[in-house]
């Protein structure tokens, strides 16, 4: 029998093979990782420094006990360079050798990569991404020592950051684009709550600038914003977002959007192969956060077993993790709207109304994250068509 | 009268405990709230798995 073979190690691909296994005792499953396979929980890159927390303190299962587990095969820094879509078959490259391996079915769960920001200067290869547990690795060893970090982006990512350096001590400058942060999922009056929250002088927001040139000087880095103001730091960190990893699938000829165009049930424009995770996109959307993937992975399974199931995501909320402002965002799928505000600072109720005056989305600071679960079931539920 | 032997139960996706003694009184959920009595529709607070996706930590 030909085996379902999986391509990337990160959240969607692992809980593919687990969902796969949990349904199918048998069937034959390779899954093939450019990294070590070990699994570990992504959001928790962006919150670990304050919590002490070293790179390997954050895989919760090697690669021996995934394989033990889910009894798959797994190949370790393995690159998969060529899809043969008629033959059915890959061509992986270890370093050692390379081979062709069959499949029934191909996924290729091969994630997102960090934007990459048209920055000049002589020290913009010191800019650093945060994308996965090597990087953290990285980062870690980068910042020991040093004081002052400047995070490019306030979303999810930069300000999660922001949050973890600043408690851990550190000097921190934030800069982005926008007014006020996370604008793509909150108001103004919730992202001033956060801003407003930091109350030392240690954290420092350039709001409605770029960063346009990252140089050399002395001993420290220089970072030029387009207002012409020049700030000196240590480490540059960059947030800014990721672009589905496709490249792989495009040679193959499947079709690319933003990410790796799939219907509902997960099915690229090419018989047998699918995709699910940060390079998918769905139904017209790429769909971050965890969540999403679970339910894709779960869905996923089941059809590659002979049970088409479209992908049904309930409403989800996301917690922030910035101790000084507690907030949740269930994000909409689409950005055509308004927000709709109560409360007072810092404890808003902020409503996403979309163009048919349906709540289709919404966030919440301060104590008025309890009103979570009834907000939930307020909002009308995402459809794929 | 029986002692309750409260059980602790973790998410596979991200490692979160839930411990039947503290129950998730922010998320509705009281104190002494056994595993079992959960809302099968609940899900993790965290990252949003489902139920089913909790193992028995022994």
């Amino acid at each position: 029998m030909k085996p379902i073979i999986v391509i990337g190690s990160g959240h969607a691909g692992i809980t593919l093979t687990r969902e796969l296994r949990l349904l199918d005792k048998e069937i034959p499953i390779i899954l093939i990782t450019q990294d070590d396979g070990s699994a570990y929980y992504k959001p928790n890159l962006s919150k670990a420094i304050s919590m002490g927390k070293s790179a390997n303190d954050l895989v919760m299962k090697d690669v021996e006990q995934i394989k033990a587990e889910q009894n798959i095969f797994i190949k370790t820094h393995t690159k998969v360079t060529a899809i043969d879509a008629i033959e059915h078959s890959v061509t992986v490259d270890d370093g050692v050798s390379v081979e062709r391996i069959l499949y029934k079915d191909l996924v290729l769960a091969t994630g997102a990569s960090p934007f990459e920001l048209p920055i000049k200067g002589d020290a913009k290869d010191q800019i650093i991404s945060v994308n996965t547990l090597n990087d953290y690795r990285q980062f870690r060893d980068t910042i020991n020592k040093q004081e002052r970090v400047l995070i490019i982006g306030a979303g999810f990512v930069g300000i999660e950051f922001a949050s973890d350096l600043f408690s851990s001590g550190y000097h921190v400058d934030v800069v982005d684009m926008e007014e006020w942060p996370l604008k793509r999922s909150l108001p103004e009056k919730l992202g001033l709550s956060i801003v407003e929250s930091f109350t030392s002088d240690k954290v420092n927001w350039h709001f409605g600038v770029a960063v346009t040139s990252v140089d050399h000087h002395n001993d420290s880095i220089e970072v030029t914003l387009s207002s012409g103001k020049k700030l000196q730091v240590d480490v540059v960190l960059s947030a800014v977002g990721i672009r589905p990893n496709s490249e792989l699938a495009k040679a193959a000829g499947v079709n690319i959007n933003r990410g790796i165009v799939v219907d509902n049930v997960l099915r690229t424009n090419i018989e047998n192969i699918y995709a699910i995770g940060d390079c998918a996109e769905i139904s017209g959307h790429t769909l971050p956060f965890i969540a999403p993937a679970t339910f894709a992975a779960k869905a996923l399974a089941k059809t590659l077993l002979g049970s088409t199931t479209v992908l049904n995501i309930p409403n989800l909320a996301v917690a922030v993790k910035i101790p000084t402002c507690t907030t949740v965002v269930c994000p909409a799928l689409s950005l055509e709207g308004s927000w709709k505000v109560e409360g007072e600072s810092p404890d808003y109720v902020a409503r996403f109304i979309n163009e048919q005056g349906e709540m289709s989305g919404f966030a919440l600071t301060g104590k008025s994250i309890n009103q979570k679960a009834p907000l939930l079931k307020e909002c009308i539920a995402p459809v794929f068509a | 009268m029986s002692v309750v032997e409260y059980k602790k139960y973790c998410c596979v996706t991200c490692d979160l405990v839930y411990d039947e003694e503290l129950g998730f009184p922010e998320e509705g959920i009281a104190p002494g709230t056994l595993f079992e009595d959960i809302p099968d529709d609940w899900t993790c607070p965290e990252c949003s798995a489902s139920k089913s996706d909790f193992f028995l930590v022994e």
